[in-house]
């Protein structure tokens, strides 16, 4: 295996990341490359591997071939499920990675998720969005230059979920970290994303790159505009031609 | 019928179920046996109970109390000290966990009876041996929940501890032991009436020094004296109730205000 060499600019470079799970193929030869600041989104059907491939730029699973490699990046990863630890309170559970001298930091995340008043409950009594969110503060408490996301957003209705993608946005663009976001909702991955990659079915592969030209920051009535529709509608038909 | 009235109701139903059986069995059996003063000799009824409970009887079953106590908790404590311990060993591998749980099992079933000769050889025929006897009735439920509470932490848990490069120790104690601990409270608190019933029994075993509630109500069965008997046995089976409740008194304080099963 070689060390891949990274430009200054890439957060997280994996080359032909190919992946076996006994003999049942679940990633095959994935190459892509995340930019400094920037929100690449992976869409694919389920099952396709995508969690695979998060988990491998994680260095959280070995592949079978290939590479990734975030470099010198602080790797924040955000789950599915909100993972927080259930007897620590919404404060400590935000506190878990921080750095001892990152209290006002903590803090300001909790305030910004709209959790400061919700400090002291434990995670079973917070909703499912605030749970999440609290998530989200947890990670980048951490200060994280890379975010990998595992569809996020995945178990929370469509106005909760509509509101953390404005949130996310805005503690992007306030601490600057990249993020590589799994998703299978193509509106979320236009709404968020600078790039998309498309996925094919197991064993998952890439099969189209979609550029997302909206400015940042962008707003929620994006969602409704035929720009926005129509790319959605490029992303979805490389999504269904994978299929 | 109010709430308080539908949660004490059914209890002191079977309460007084158990007290009419007490009496129906004490009246069939020592009608024919009683003793020539009239006191029972199998079975007290509740009202006699109190029979033949002189001073010296009461002191001498509070000093066994006492060492019956001691030998309880101190059985305790080293019940969960080795059972959290077998269980955090046996988590970390599954090949030792497979080599080693066998033999906790056979020791498990094994009756204390035939290792009486080996304890007494290792450490005595006294106090020692009865908290280790105490020690091998209760360590197996606080070692199985332990491992069964480790094992089922999360994966996501554990990948978020991987990706903060925590070391085994961090993650041991701020991960896996509070995660785990609502499954060895459980475990803890099987292990509090079996603490109590390993002392009484190790009583049996080991009868040098001064007598536990064991070997008291041994004595007091030699000596026909059914009610001292039966208040002995009460004394332990509330020592048994008191450990039970500590143990979920303090699971109340620590585990129910996070934990949601």
């Amino acid at each position: 295996m070689t060390n891949l060499a990274i430009s200054r600019d890439v957060v997280l470079h994996a080359a032909n990341v190919s992946h076996r799970f006994g003999d049942t193929p679940a990633l095959d030869r994935v190459s892509l490359a995340v930019h400094r600041g920037e929100t690449v989104a992976v869409v694919g059907p389920s099952g396709c591997g995508k969690t695979t491939l998060l988990r491998a730029c994680a260095a959280l699973l070995a592949p079978t071939e290939g590479q990734a490699t975030a470099g010198d990046s602080r790797v924040g990863f955000v789950f599915q499920e909100p993972a927080l630890l259930a007897w620590r309170r919404v404060d400590a559970n935000a506190r878990l990675f921080a750095a001892d001298d990152d209290g006002v930091l903590v803090e300001r995340l909790l305030a910004t998720a709209g959790l400061a008043s919700e400090h002291r409950k434990w995670p079973h009594e917070l909703s499912g969005g605030m749970k999440m969110r609290l998530s989200l503060v947890r990670t980048l408490a951490a200060r994280p230059s890379l975010l990998l996301c595992d569809e996020p957003f995945g178990s929370l209705d469509q106005i909760t979920r509509h509101r953390l993608h404005d949130e996310f946005a805005a503690l992007q663009r306030e601490h600057g970290f990249a993020a590589l976001l799994v998703t299978h909702a193509v509106d979320e991955a236009v709404y968020l994303a600078d790039r998309v990659l498309v996925m094919s079915r197991a064993p998952g592969r890439i099969v189209a790159e979609v550029a997302v030209p909206f400015e940042h920051p962008r707003r929620a009535d994006l969602r409704w505009q035929p720009d926005f529709a129509a790319l959605c509608g490029r992303v979805a038909g490389a999504l269904a031609g994978s299929a | 019928m109010n709430r308080s009235a539908r949660r004490w109701l059914p209890p002191l139903v079977v309460l007084a179920a158990i007290i009419g059986g007490w009496y129906a069995l004490a009246y069939s059996l020592d009608n024919n046996f009683a003793s020539s003063d009239g006191s029972a000799l199998i079975v007290p009824p509740p009202h006699r109970l109190f029979d033949g409970l002189n001073s010296a009887t009461a002191r001498r079953i509070g000093e066994a109390a006492r060492i019956s106590l001691s030998t309880a908790v101190v059985g305790f404590f080293a019940a969960a000290i080795v059972g959290v311990a077998l269980g955090i060993v046996m988590s970390w591998s599954r090949a030792l966990a497979s080599a080693v749980w066998p033999w906790l099992i056979v020791l498990q079933v094994t009756p204390i009876i035939v290792l009486t000769p080996i304890i007494v050889r290792v450490v005595g025929p006294s106090f020692g041996a009865r908290v280790l006897v105490t020690v091998l009735i209760s360590f197996f439920p606080v070692a199985s929940n332990t491992l069964f509470g480790l094992r089922a932490v999360p994966r996501a848990l554990h990948d978020l501890f991987t990706l903060a490069r925590a070391t085994p120790t961090a993650r041991l104690l701020r991960l896996q032991l509070p995660a785990a601990s609502p499954s060895i409270f459980a475990g803890l608190r099987v292990a509090a009436g079996l603490s109590v019933i390993g002392a009484i029994v190790g009583d049996y075993f080991f009868t040098r020094g001064t007598p536990g509630l064991g070997r008291l109500i041994t004595y007091f069965f030699l000596d026909t004296r059914a009610g001292p008997m039966f208040v002995t046995a009460f004394v332990a089976s509330l020592i048994g109730l008191a450990f039970f409740v500590a143990v979920a008194v303090v699971n109340t304080l620590l585990i129910d205000p996070w934990h949601r099963p």
